[in-house]
Protein backbone atom coordinates (compact mmCIF):
# COMPACT_ATOMS: atom_id res chain seq x y z
CA UNK A 1 0.00 0.00 0.00
CA UNK A 2 2.86 2.50 0.80
CA UNK A 3 4.63 1.87 -2.36
CA UNK A 4 1.15 2.58 -4.24
CA UNK A 5 0.85 6.15 -2.10
CA UNK A 6 4.40 6.46 -2.84
CA UNK A 7 3.87 5.50 -6.71
CA UNK A 8 0.70 7.85 -7.25
CA UNK A 9 2.32 10.97 -5.03
CA UNK A 10 5.39 10.43 -7.70
CA UNK A 11 3.12 9.86 -11.03
CA UNK A 12 0.96 13.28 -9.78
CA UNK A 13 4.21 15.23 -9.66
CA UNK A 14 5.59 14.05 -12.93
CA UNK A 15 2.53 15.11 -14.78
CA UNK A 16 1.83 18.45 -13.23
CA UNK A 17 5.47 19.07 -14.22
CA UNK A 18 6.43 21.65 -17.09
CA UNK A 19 8.92 18.21 -18.33
CA UNK A 20 6.02 15.72 -18.70
CA UNK A 21 3.71 19.17 -20.69
CA UNK A 22 6.74 19.64 -22.69
CA UNK A 23 7.30 15.87 -23.94
CA UNK A 24 3.59 15.09 -24.88
CA UNK A 25 3.74 18.43 -26.92
CA UNK A 26 6.72 18.53 -28.65
CA UNK A 27 6.28 14.56 -29.26
CA UNK A 28 2.83 14.83 -30.33
CA UNK A 29 3.87 17.83 -32.68
CA UNK A 30 6.72 15.93 -34.38
CA UNK A 31 4.95 12.54 -35.04
CA UNK A 32 1.90 14.86 -36.25
CA UNK A 33 4.26 16.90 -38.64
CA UNK A 34 6.03 12.95 -39.92
CA UNK A 35 2.68 11.88 -40.20
CA UNK A 36 1.34 14.53 -42.86
CA UNK A 37 3.84 12.89 -45.14
CA UNK A 38 1.62 10.41 -45.71
CA UNK A 39 -0.64 12.76 -47.25
CA UNK A 40 2.54 12.69 -50.10
CA UNK A 41 1.11 11.45 -52.80
CA UNK A 42 3.51 8.39 -53.89
CA UNK A 43 4.43 6.55 -57.19
CA UNK A 44 3.15 3.05 -57.22
CA UNK A 45 3.47 0.67 -59.76
CA UNK A 46 0.67 -1.82 -59.91
CA UNK A 47 -0.33 -3.81 -63.02
CA UNK A 48 -4.05 -2.47 -64.26
CA UNK A 49 -7.26 -3.46 -62.34
CA UNK A 50 -10.42 -1.74 -61.34
CA UNK A 51 -9.46 0.53 -58.99
CA UNK A 52 -6.15 2.82 -58.21
CA UNK A 53 -3.35 1.12 -56.04
CA UNK A 54 -3.42 2.21 -52.24
CA UNK A 55 -1.02 1.65 -49.48
CA UNK A 56 -2.74 0.60 -45.90
CA UNK A 57 -2.43 3.17 -43.76
CA UNK A 58 -0.69 0.31 -40.94
CA UNK A 59 2.69 -0.07 -43.06
CA UNK A 60 2.64 3.72 -43.93
CA UNK A 61 2.27 5.09 -40.34
CA UNK A 62 5.41 2.65 -39.56
CA UNK A 63 7.25 3.96 -42.30
CA UNK A 64 6.95 7.27 -41.53
CA UNK A 65 6.97 7.44 -37.99
CA UNK A 66 9.99 4.59 -37.72
CA UNK A 67 12.35 7.37 -37.62
CA UNK A 68 10.87 9.93 -35.13
CA UNK A 69 10.50 6.86 -33.00
CA UNK A 70 14.12 5.73 -33.17
CA UNK A 71 15.17 9.34 -32.17
CA UNK A 72 12.80 10.34 -30.07
CA UNK A 73 12.02 7.82 -27.85
CA UNK A 74 14.60 7.58 -26.35
CA UNK A 75 15.15 10.97 -25.67
CA UNK A 76 11.82 10.85 -23.90
CA UNK A 77 12.41 7.74 -21.91
CA UNK A 78 16.03 9.22 -20.25
CA UNK A 79 14.09 13.02 -19.61
CA UNK A 80 11.62 10.85 -17.31
CA UNK A 81 14.36 8.54 -15.32
CA UNK A 82 17.65 10.77 -15.26
CA UNK A 83 17.03 11.88 -12.22
CA UNK A 84 14.53 9.40 -11.00
CA UNK A 85 16.44 8.75 -7.84
CA UNK A 86 19.55 11.15 -8.09
CA UNK A 87 16.49 14.36 -8.32
CA UNK A 88 14.67 12.64 -5.15
CA UNK A 89 18.06 12.46 -3.29
CA UNK A 90 19.00 16.13 -4.55
CA UNK A 91 15.73 17.73 -3.87
CA UNK A 92 15.59 16.06 -0.08
CA UNK A 93 12.41 14.66 -1.14
CA UNK A 94 14.13 10.80 -0.79
CA UNK A 95 15.25 11.94 3.21
CA UNK A 96 11.53 13.82 3.76
CA UNK A 97 10.13 10.02 2.45
CA UNK A 98 12.30 8.06 4.86
CA UNK A 99 11.62 9.80 7.48
CA UNK A 100 7.80 8.17 7.18
CA UNK A 101 7.27 4.88 8.56
CA UNK A 102 8.63 3.54 4.85
CA UNK A 103 11.74 1.31 3.35
CA UNK A 104 13.94 2.06 0.70
CA UNK A 105 12.22 -0.50 -1.44
CA UNK A 106 8.88 1.24 -0.78
CA UNK A 107 10.47 4.54 -2.48
CA UNK A 108 12.46 2.74 -5.41
CA UNK A 109 9.32 0.54 -6.13
CA UNK A 110 6.59 3.50 -6.24
CA UNK A 111 9.18 5.47 -8.38
CA UNK A 112 9.58 2.57 -10.87
CA UNK A 113 5.91 1.92 -11.06
CA UNK A 114 5.18 6.29 -11.26
CA UNK A 115 7.94 6.44 -14.24
CA UNK A 116 6.92 3.57 -16.24
CA UNK A 117 3.49 4.79 -16.62
CA UNK A 118 4.03 8.77 -16.79
CA UNK A 119 6.82 6.85 -19.38
CA UNK A 120 3.61 4.96 -21.14
CA UNK A 121 1.66 7.96 -20.93
CA UNK A 122 4.14 10.21 -22.52
CA UNK A 123 4.25 7.74 -25.42
CA UNK A 124 1.04 6.46 -26.47
CA UNK A 125 -0.63 9.50 -25.65
CA UNK A 126 1.13 11.60 -28.24
CA UNK A 127 0.97 8.71 -31.02
CA UNK A 128 -2.69 7.87 -30.24
CA UNK A 129 -3.35 11.98 -30.50
CA UNK A 130 -0.98 12.47 -34.19
CA UNK A 131 -2.87 9.32 -35.42
CA UNK A 132 -6.12 10.11 -34.78
CA UNK A 133 -5.76 13.47 -36.04
CA UNK A 134 -3.78 12.33 -39.36
CA UNK A 135 -6.92 9.59 -39.84
CA UNK A 136 -9.25 12.69 -39.11
CA UNK A 137 -7.16 14.90 -41.70
CA UNK A 138 -6.92 12.03 -44.34
CA UNK A 139 -10.69 10.53 -43.91
CA UNK A 140 -9.29 7.03 -43.68
CA UNK A 141 -11.22 4.29 -41.68
CA UNK A 142 -8.52 2.45 -40.32
CA UNK A 143 -8.73 -1.85 -40.88
CA UNK A 144 -8.70 -3.68 -38.18
CA UNK A 145 -5.09 -5.24 -39.22
CA UNK A 146 -3.78 -1.92 -39.08
CA UNK A 147 -5.57 -1.07 -35.68
CA UNK A 148 -3.94 -4.12 -35.32
CA UNK A 149 -0.61 -3.42 -36.39
CA UNK A 150 -0.45 -0.49 -34.77
CA UNK A 151 -1.24 -1.32 -30.95
CA UNK A 152 1.81 -4.40 -31.96
CA UNK A 153 3.57 -1.08 -32.48
CA UNK A 154 3.32 1.06 -30.23
CA UNK A 155 3.57 -2.17 -27.71
CA UNK A 156 6.95 -2.50 -29.45
CA UNK A 157 7.59 1.51 -28.51
CA UNK A 158 6.81 0.81 -25.16
CA UNK A 159 9.10 -1.49 -24.73
CA UNK A 160 11.71 0.25 -26.60
CA UNK A 161 11.16 3.35 -24.46
CA UNK A 162 11.60 0.83 -20.85
CA UNK A 163 14.77 -0.20 -21.99
CA UNK A 164 16.00 3.56 -22.15
CA UNK A 165 14.30 4.66 -19.18
CA UNK A 166 15.89 1.62 -16.82
CA UNK A 167 18.83 2.76 -17.73
CA UNK A 168 18.61 6.43 -17.25
CA UNK A 169 17.08 5.44 -13.54
CA UNK A 170 20.19 3.09 -13.37
CA UNK A 171 22.46 5.93 -13.92
CA UNK A 172 21.00 7.68 -11.45
CA UNK A 173 20.74 5.40 -8.81
CA UNK A 174 24.59 4.81 -8.90
CA UNK A 175 25.67 8.20 -10.28
CA UNK A 176 24.13 10.31 -7.17
CA UNK A 177 23.70 13.47 -9.58
CA UNK A 178 21.53 13.95 -12.29
CA UNK A 179 23.67 16.35 -14.46
CA UNK A 180 26.45 13.16 -14.11
CA UNK A 181 23.27 10.81 -14.84
CA UNK A 182 21.92 12.63 -17.82
CA UNK A 183 25.85 13.16 -19.41
CA UNK A 184 26.18 8.98 -19.13
CA UNK A 185 22.18 8.68 -20.48
CA UNK A 186 23.40 10.84 -23.58
CA UNK A 187 26.67 9.45 -24.08
CA UNK A 188 25.22 5.70 -23.96
CA UNK A 189 22.21 6.54 -26.78
CA UNK A 190 24.50 8.39 -28.98
CA UNK A 191 27.12 5.26 -28.85
CA UNK A 192 23.60 2.74 -29.39
CA UNK A 193 21.90 4.81 -31.62
CA UNK A 194 24.87 6.72 -33.88
CA UNK A 195 27.98 5.43 -32.77
CA UNK A 196 27.78 1.67 -32.98
CA UNK A 197 26.00 1.18 -36.55
CA UNK A 198 28.52 3.21 -38.04
CA UNK A 199 30.90 1.70 -36.38
CA UNK A 200 30.38 -1.72 -37.10
CA UNK A 201 30.42 -1.24 -40.73
CA UNK A 202 34.05 -0.36 -39.97
CA UNK A 203 35.16 -3.05 -38.18
CA UNK A 204 33.12 -5.52 -40.16
CA UNK A 205 35.31 -4.45 -43.07
CA UNK A 206 38.54 -4.61 -41.33
CA UNK A 207 37.69 -8.24 -40.21
CA UNK A 208 36.41 -9.66 -43.31
CA UNK A 209 38.74 -7.13 -45.82
CA UNK A 210 36.81 -5.85 -48.56
CA UNK A 211 33.97 -7.03 -50.60
CA UNK A 212 34.53 -9.58 -52.97
CA UNK A 213 32.16 -9.25 -56.24
CA UNK A 214 31.22 -12.52 -58.15
CA UNK A 215 29.67 -12.15 -62.36
CA UNK A 216 26.38 -12.98 -61.83
CA UNK A 217 23.39 -13.56 -64.64
CA UNK A 218 20.73 -11.78 -64.31
CA UNK A 219 18.04 -12.23 -67.42
CA UNK A 220 19.87 -11.78 -70.60
CA UNK A 221 22.41 -9.28 -68.57
CA UNK A 222 25.64 -10.51 -66.81
CA UNK A 223 26.14 -8.07 -63.64
CA UNK A 224 28.64 -7.83 -61.05
CA UNK A 225 27.57 -8.42 -57.14
CA UNK A 226 28.72 -8.94 -54.48
CA UNK A 227 29.40 -12.39 -53.21
CA UNK A 228 26.33 -13.90 -51.38
CA UNK A 229 28.73 -15.79 -48.93
CA UNK A 230 30.71 -12.64 -48.02
CA UNK A 231 27.28 -9.98 -47.61
CA UNK A 232 26.15 -13.15 -45.02
CA UNK A 233 29.20 -13.28 -43.17
CA UNK A 234 29.67 -9.86 -43.52
CA UNK A 235 25.61 -9.45 -41.83
CA UNK A 236 26.17 -11.95 -38.83
CA UNK A 237 29.62 -10.32 -38.06
CA UNK A 238 28.04 -6.83 -37.92
CA UNK A 239 24.46 -8.43 -36.29
CA UNK A 240 26.79 -9.69 -33.54
CA UNK A 241 28.69 -6.38 -33.01
CA UNK A 242 25.08 -4.51 -32.73
CA UNK A 243 23.88 -6.90 -30.06
CA UNK A 244 25.14 -4.58 -27.94
CA UNK A 245 23.08 -1.48 -29.39
CA UNK A 246 19.41 -1.22 -27.55
CA UNK A 247 18.65 0.38 -31.03
CA UNK A 248 19.53 -2.49 -33.03
CA UNK A 249 17.28 -4.65 -31.42
CA UNK A 250 14.28 -2.79 -31.55
CA UNK A 251 14.68 -1.44 -35.27
CA UNK A 252 15.15 -5.13 -36.21
CA UNK A 253 11.72 -5.35 -34.44
CA UNK A 254 10.26 -3.12 -36.28
CA UNK A 255 11.34 -4.06 -39.18
CA UNK A 256 9.84 -7.24 -39.11
CA UNK A 257 6.94 -5.50 -38.10
CA UNK A 258 6.73 -2.92 -40.81
CA UNK A 259 7.40 -5.94 -43.51
CA UNK A 260 6.27 -9.14 -42.32
CA UNK A 261 3.35 -7.52 -40.32
CA UNK A 262 3.94 -9.63 -37.43
CA UNK A 263 6.67 -10.33 -35.42
CA UNK A 264 8.68 -13.74 -36.27
CA UNK A 265 11.98 -13.27 -34.29
CA UNK A 266 11.30 -12.75 -30.85
CA UNK A 267 15.34 -12.37 -30.23
CA UNK A 268 15.05 -8.48 -30.09
CA UNK A 269 11.87 -7.96 -28.32
CA UNK A 270 13.16 -10.59 -25.35
CA UNK A 271 16.69 -8.79 -25.19
CA UNK A 272 15.10 -5.71 -24.66
CA UNK A 273 12.79 -7.03 -22.07
CA UNK A 274 15.47 -8.72 -20.46
CA UNK A 275 17.67 -6.23 -20.19
CA UNK A 276 15.07 -3.52 -18.78
CA UNK A 277 14.16 -6.30 -16.06
CA UNK A 278 18.09 -7.08 -15.11
CA UNK A 279 19.32 -3.21 -15.19
CA UNK A 280 15.80 -2.23 -12.91
CA UNK A 281 16.86 -5.11 -10.70
CA UNK A 282 20.32 -3.91 -10.19
CA UNK A 283 19.35 -0.05 -9.46
CA UNK A 284 16.80 -1.62 -6.71
CA UNK A 285 19.51 -3.39 -4.90
CA UNK A 286 21.83 -0.70 -5.23
CA UNK A 287 19.57 1.79 -3.48
CA UNK A 288 18.02 -0.04 -1.24
CA UNK A 289 21.46 -1.41 0.43
CA UNK A 290 22.87 2.42 -0.08
CA UNK A 291 23.56 3.65 3.33
CA UNK A 292 22.20 7.82 4.19
CA UNK A 293 24.97 9.76 5.14
CA UNK B 1 9.17 6.70 33.47
CA UNK B 2 10.01 6.40 29.76
CA UNK B 3 12.95 9.00 28.43
CA UNK B 4 11.92 10.04 25.15
CA UNK B 5 15.05 9.51 23.99
CA UNK B 6 18.12 7.66 26.04
CA UNK B 7 21.34 5.95 24.17
CA UNK B 8 24.14 4.23 25.44
CA UNK B 9 27.37 4.23 24.30
CA UNK B 10 26.22 4.69 20.51
CA UNK B 11 28.88 4.37 18.02
CA UNK B 12 28.90 5.07 14.30
CA UNK B 13 32.14 4.49 12.24
CA UNK B 14 32.29 4.79 8.55
CA UNK B 15 34.60 2.86 6.73
CA UNK B 16 35.44 5.25 3.94
CA UNK B 17 38.56 3.88 1.41
CA UNK B 18 40.29 2.22 3.62
CA UNK B 19 39.73 4.43 6.47
CA UNK B 20 37.38 4.38 9.55
CA UNK B 21 35.88 7.36 10.93
CA UNK B 22 34.20 7.54 13.80
CA UNK B 23 31.07 10.07 13.06
CA UNK B 24 29.65 9.45 16.58
CA UNK B 25 31.25 8.25 19.54
CA UNK B 26 30.20 6.45 22.32
CA UNK B 27 27.37 8.75 22.88
CA UNK B 28 25.42 8.60 25.91
CA UNK B 29 22.21 11.05 25.93
CA UNK B 30 19.35 11.42 27.51
CA UNK B 31 16.66 13.28 27.00
CA UNK B 32 14.17 14.54 29.72
CA UNK B 33 10.15 14.28 28.91
CA UNK B 34 8.72 18.07 27.70
CA UNK B 35 12.44 19.84 27.29
CA UNK B 36 13.43 21.77 24.27
CA UNK B 37 16.55 19.96 23.69
CA UNK B 38 19.47 21.32 22.18
CA UNK B 39 22.29 18.92 20.41
CA UNK B 40 24.67 21.59 19.54
CA UNK B 41 28.24 21.25 17.77
CA UNK B 42 30.03 22.65 14.91
CA UNK B 43 29.74 21.23 10.96
CA UNK B 44 31.01 17.73 11.02
CA UNK B 45 30.62 17.32 14.71
CA UNK B 46 28.09 14.22 13.90
CA UNK B 47 24.85 15.46 14.95
CA UNK B 48 23.60 14.42 12.19
CA UNK B 49 24.72 11.03 12.10
CA UNK B 50 23.13 10.62 15.45
CA UNK B 51 19.72 12.07 14.56
CA UNK B 52 19.85 9.33 12.07
CA UNK B 53 20.83 6.67 14.05
CA UNK B 54 17.72 7.76 16.41
CA UNK B 55 15.56 7.21 13.54
CA UNK B 56 16.68 4.06 12.56
CA UNK B 57 17.34 5.43 9.26
CA UNK B 58 21.30 4.55 9.96
CA UNK B 59 22.73 1.59 11.96
CA UNK B 60 24.79 1.93 14.67
CA UNK B 61 28.43 0.15 14.66
CA UNK B 62 27.78 -0.69 18.35
CA UNK B 63 26.19 0.71 21.42
CA UNK B 64 22.31 1.14 21.80
CA UNK B 65 19.49 3.26 22.06
CA UNK B 66 15.15 3.74 22.45
CA UNK B 67 13.41 6.43 21.28
CA UNK B 68 10.05 6.65 23.28
CA UNK B 69 11.06 3.31 24.50
CA UNK B 70 11.49 1.49 20.79
CA UNK B 71 14.45 0.44 19.89
CA UNK B 72 16.35 1.96 17.31
CA UNK B 73 17.68 -1.26 15.69
CA UNK B 74 14.72 -3.40 16.09
CA UNK B 75 11.74 -1.08 16.12
CA UNK B 76 12.86 1.79 13.48
CA UNK B 77 9.79 1.52 11.81
CA UNK B 78 7.71 2.13 15.10
CA UNK B 79 9.87 5.16 16.09
CA UNK B 80 9.63 6.47 12.57
CA UNK B 81 5.13 5.80 13.25
CA UNK B 82 5.62 7.79 16.29
CA UNK B 83 8.24 10.77 15.93
CA UNK B 84 8.06 13.76 13.82
CA UNK B 85 11.37 14.23 12.06
CA UNK B 86 12.46 16.90 10.26
CA UNK B 87 15.43 16.06 8.43
CA UNK B 88 18.24 18.48 7.28
CA UNK B 89 17.56 18.97 3.66
CA UNK B 90 14.14 18.02 3.71
CA UNK B 91 12.00 18.58 0.55
CA UNK B 92 9.27 18.14 -1.24
CA UNK B 93 7.72 17.44 -4.35
CA UNK B 94 8.30 20.73 -6.63
CA UNK B 95 5.32 20.34 -8.78
CA UNK B 96 3.04 19.67 -5.76
CA UNK B 97 1.27 21.93 -3.61
CA UNK B 98 1.65 22.71 0.45
CA UNK B 99 -1.71 20.94 0.54
CA UNK B 100 -1.30 17.95 -2.24
CA UNK B 101 2.03 17.00 -0.65
CA UNK B 102 1.08 16.84 3.05
CA UNK B 103 -1.88 14.67 1.86
CA UNK B 104 0.24 12.71 0.23
CA UNK B 105 2.65 11.95 3.45
CA UNK B 106 -0.82 11.61 5.26
CA UNK B 107 -1.69 8.95 2.94
CA UNK B 108 1.60 7.33 3.15
CA UNK B 109 1.43 7.27 6.82
CA UNK B 110 -1.80 5.45 6.99
CA UNK B 111 -3.80 8.59 8.93
CA UNK B 112 -7.74 7.36 8.70
CA UNK B 113 -9.04 11.19 7.86
CA UNK B 114 -5.80 12.67 6.20
CA UNK B 115 -7.83 16.03 4.60
CA UNK B 116 -8.33 16.55 8.17
CA UNK B 117 -5.69 16.29 9.78
CA UNK B 118 -3.64 18.30 7.07
CA UNK B 119 -6.27 21.52 7.56
CA UNK B 120 -4.95 21.52 10.79
CA UNK B 121 -1.53 21.57 10.26
CA UNK B 122 -1.52 24.06 7.65
CA UNK B 123 -3.68 26.25 9.90
CA UNK B 124 -1.56 25.54 13.05
CA UNK B 125 1.82 26.81 11.45
CA UNK B 126 0.07 29.36 9.10
CA UNK B 127 0.07 27.88 5.47
CA UNK B 128 -3.64 27.98 4.81
CA UNK B 129 -4.10 30.06 2.70
CA UNK B 130 -0.62 29.34 0.81
CA UNK B 131 -2.36 25.73 0.48
CA UNK B 132 -2.70 25.63 -2.97
CA UNK B 133 1.07 27.15 -3.86
CA UNK B 134 3.31 25.07 -5.22
CA UNK B 135 6.25 23.82 -3.61
CA UNK B 136 8.58 25.54 -5.97
CA UNK B 137 6.92 28.55 -5.52
CA UNK B 138 7.48 28.85 -2.29
CA UNK B 139 9.74 31.02 0.01
CA UNK B 140 12.63 29.80 2.32
CA UNK B 141 10.50 30.48 5.34
CA UNK B 142 7.09 28.67 3.83
CA UNK B 143 9.25 26.03 2.92
CA UNK B 144 10.61 25.42 6.55
CA UNK B 145 6.77 25.80 7.78
CA UNK B 146 5.65 23.18 5.31
CA UNK B 147 8.53 20.85 6.98
CA UNK B 148 7.09 21.18 10.46
CA UNK B 149 3.54 20.60 8.94
CA UNK B 150 4.77 17.54 7.78
CA UNK B 151 6.13 16.77 11.11
CA UNK B 152 3.21 17.34 12.80
CA UNK B 153 0.40 15.43 10.77
CA UNK B 154 1.24 12.47 12.91
CA UNK B 155 0.44 14.31 16.20
CA UNK B 156 3.59 13.45 17.99
CA UNK B 157 4.99 13.17 21.65
CA UNK B 158 8.80 13.88 20.25
CA UNK B 159 9.88 16.19 17.23
CA UNK B 160 13.35 15.98 16.00
CA UNK B 161 14.63 18.84 14.09
CA UNK B 162 17.97 18.71 12.11
CA UNK B 163 19.13 21.99 11.79
CA UNK B 164 16.21 23.33 11.04
CA UNK B 165 17.26 27.27 10.60
CA UNK B 166 19.98 26.61 8.48
CA UNK B 167 19.53 29.08 5.31
CA UNK B 168 16.24 30.46 6.74
CA UNK B 169 16.17 34.41 6.87
CA UNK B 170 15.53 36.12 10.04
CA UNK B 171 11.94 36.64 10.31
CA UNK B 172 11.20 33.03 9.50
CA UNK B 173 13.52 32.07 12.29
CA UNK B 174 11.68 34.08 14.75
CA UNK B 175 8.13 32.73 13.38
CA UNK B 176 9.96 28.95 13.99
CA UNK B 177 10.84 29.54 17.43
CA UNK B 178 7.62 30.99 18.41
CA UNK B 179 5.91 27.64 16.72
CA UNK B 180 8.86 25.86 18.80
CA UNK B 181 7.27 27.10 22.30
CA UNK B 182 4.14 26.90 21.37
CA UNK B 183 4.38 23.15 20.63
CA UNK B 184 6.27 22.67 23.91
CA UNK B 185 3.54 24.61 25.69
CA UNK B 186 1.50 21.41 24.33
CA UNK B 187 3.83 19.08 26.29
CA UNK B 188 5.93 17.70 23.50
CA UNK B 189 9.49 17.14 23.74
CA UNK B 190 11.44 18.68 21.30
CA UNK B 191 14.66 18.11 19.87
CA UNK B 192 16.37 20.15 18.08
CA UNK B 193 20.26 20.06 16.60
CA UNK B 194 22.11 23.07 15.34
CA UNK B 195 25.19 25.02 15.07
CA UNK B 196 23.36 28.32 14.70
CA UNK B 197 23.04 28.90 18.90
CA UNK B 198 22.33 32.63 18.39
CA UNK B 199 18.74 31.76 16.24
CA UNK B 200 17.76 28.98 18.51
CA UNK B 201 19.67 28.61 21.49
CA UNK B 202 17.44 30.83 23.69
CA UNK B 203 14.11 28.45 23.73
CA UNK B 204 16.45 25.47 25.06
CA UNK B 205 16.29 24.14 28.48
CA UNK B 206 18.72 21.56 28.06
CA UNK B 207 22.01 20.75 25.70
CA UNK B 208 24.53 18.68 24.87
CA UNK B 209 27.53 19.90 22.91
CA UNK B 210 28.72 17.40 20.40
CA UNK B 211 32.64 17.65 19.46
CA UNK B 212 34.23 14.94 17.17
CA UNK B 213 31.83 12.65 17.78
CA UNK B 214 31.51 12.52 21.20
CA UNK B 215 29.42 14.17 23.69
CA UNK B 216 31.63 17.00 25.53
CA UNK B 217 28.99 18.00 27.87
CA UNK B 218 25.40 17.65 28.78
CA UNK B 219 22.54 18.90 31.27
CA UNK B 220 20.12 21.74 31.89
CA UNK B 221 21.05 25.10 30.99
CA UNK B 222 20.70 25.98 34.52
CA UNK B 223 22.98 23.24 35.61
CA UNK B 224 25.71 24.31 33.18
CA UNK B 225 25.32 27.84 34.13
CA UNK B 226 25.77 26.87 37.40
CA UNK B 227 29.09 25.03 36.29
CA UNK B 228 30.77 26.98 33.89
CA UNK B 229 30.07 29.72 37.24
CA UNK B 230 32.41 27.17 39.47
CA UNK B 231 34.65 26.59 36.93
CA UNK B 232 35.35 30.10 35.81
CA UNK B 233 34.06 32.60 38.36
CA UNK B 234 31.02 34.33 39.71
CA UNK B 235 31.60 37.48 38.15
CA UNK B 236 29.39 40.79 39.72
CA UNK B 237 29.62 44.01 37.57
CA UNK B 238 28.61 47.06 40.22
CA UNK B 239 27.87 49.85 38.31
CA UNK B 240 27.99 52.69 41.33
CA UNK B 241 29.51 55.90 42.27
CA UNK B 242 31.34 56.89 45.67
CA UNK B 243 34.16 54.26 45.28
CA UNK B 244 37.19 54.22 47.69
CA UNK B 245 40.21 52.21 47.57
CA UNK B 246 39.23 51.52 51.15
CA UNK B 247 35.97 49.62 49.73
CA UNK B 248 38.02 47.99 46.93
CA UNK B 249 40.30 46.38 49.46
CA UNK B 250 38.01 45.64 51.96
CA UNK B 251 36.39 43.44 48.97
CA UNK B 252 39.82 42.01 47.39
CA UNK B 253 40.34 40.79 50.86
CA UNK B 254 36.96 39.03 51.63
CA UNK B 255 37.77 34.77 51.26
CA UNK B 256 36.31 33.82 47.89
CA UNK B 257 37.01 36.95 45.65
CA UNK B 258 39.29 36.08 43.24
CA UNK B 259 39.98 39.10 41.15
CA UNK B 260 38.79 43.16 41.42
CA UNK B 261 38.54 45.29 38.36
CA UNK B 262 38.12 48.48 39.21
CA UNK B 263 36.96 51.20 36.95
CA UNK B 264 35.72 54.88 36.83
CA UNK B 265 32.46 53.94 38.44
CA UNK B 266 32.05 50.40 38.11
CA UNK B 267 33.29 47.59 39.29
CA UNK B 268 33.51 44.06 38.05
CA UNK B 269 34.82 41.50 41.01
CA UNK B 270 35.01 37.69 40.31
CA UNK B 271 34.30 35.40 42.46
CA UNK B 272 34.97 31.55 43.53
CA UNK B 273 31.71 31.05 45.25
CA UNK B 274 28.47 33.29 45.25
CA UNK B 275 29.40 36.60 47.32
CA UNK B 276 26.16 38.74 46.68
CA UNK B 277 25.25 39.19 50.09
CA UNK B 278 28.29 40.10 51.45
CA UNK B 279 29.16 42.24 49.08
CA UNK B 280 25.78 44.10 49.16
CA UNK B 281 26.62 45.14 53.08
CA UNK B 282 30.23 46.51 52.16
CA UNK B 283 28.96 48.42 49.27
CA UNK B 284 26.06 49.93 51.36
CA UNK B 285 26.91 53.45 51.99
CA UNK B 286 27.98 53.49 48.07
CA UNK B 287 25.89 54.82 45.98
CA UNK B 288 24.17 51.59 43.70
CA UNK B 289 22.80 52.39 40.27
CA UNK B 290 23.00 48.31 39.02
CA UNK B 291 24.29 45.12 40.96
CA UNK B 292 24.10 42.00 38.81
CA UNK B 293 25.98 38.71 38.77
CA UNK B 294 27.24 38.00 34.81
CA UNK B 295 25.34 34.50 34.06
CA UNK B 296 27.35 32.71 31.37
CA UNK B 297 25.82 32.79 27.63
CA UNK B 298 24.72 29.52 25.88
CA UNK B 299 27.56 31.03 23.73
CA UNK B 300 29.63 30.74 26.77
CA UNK B 301 29.01 27.33 27.48
CA UNK B 302 29.49 25.96 23.95
CA UNK B 303 32.65 27.84 23.59
CA UNK B 304 33.84 26.48 26.52
CA UNK B 305 33.10 22.68 25.73
CA UNK B 306 32.63 23.08 22.09
CA UNK B 307 36.82 24.15 21.97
Amino acid sequence: MKTLEIARVEFGNIIRSNKFHAIVVIFTLTLFSGLCKTMEPVFVMAPGGPAPPTMELGPKVMEVVGDYIYMLVPLVAIILGFDAISGKVEKGIARTLLTQPVFRDNIIVGTFIAGLISLSASVIIPLALSLSLTVLLLGITPSLADITLLANYMGLVAVFALAYYALSVFFSTISGSSVKSLIACIIVWLFSSLILPRLSVTISRLILGPPVFKQMQMGPQIVWRIDPEYMKKYMALRNKILFLSLDHHFSATQMQLLYGLSIKDYTGLIILIAFSVVVLVSSFIIFVKREVR
Amino acid sequence: MVLPIKTENLTKIYKIGGNEIRAVDEVSLEVPKGSIFGLVGKNGAGKSTLILMLMGIVLPTKGRGAVLGYDIVKESLKIRENVGFMPEGFGFYEDLTAEQNLVAIARIIGLKKPKERVQECLKFTGLWEYRKRKYREMSTGMKQRLGIAQLLLKDPELLVLDEPTSGVDPDAAREFRKLIQELNKQGKTIFISTHLLYEIGPLFTHIAVLKNGKIAIQGSISDLREKLMIDQGYVYEIELSDLSQVIVDRIRSLNGVKKVVPEVDRLVVICSKPLAPTLLSILKDCNIELFRLVKPTLDDIFRKFSG
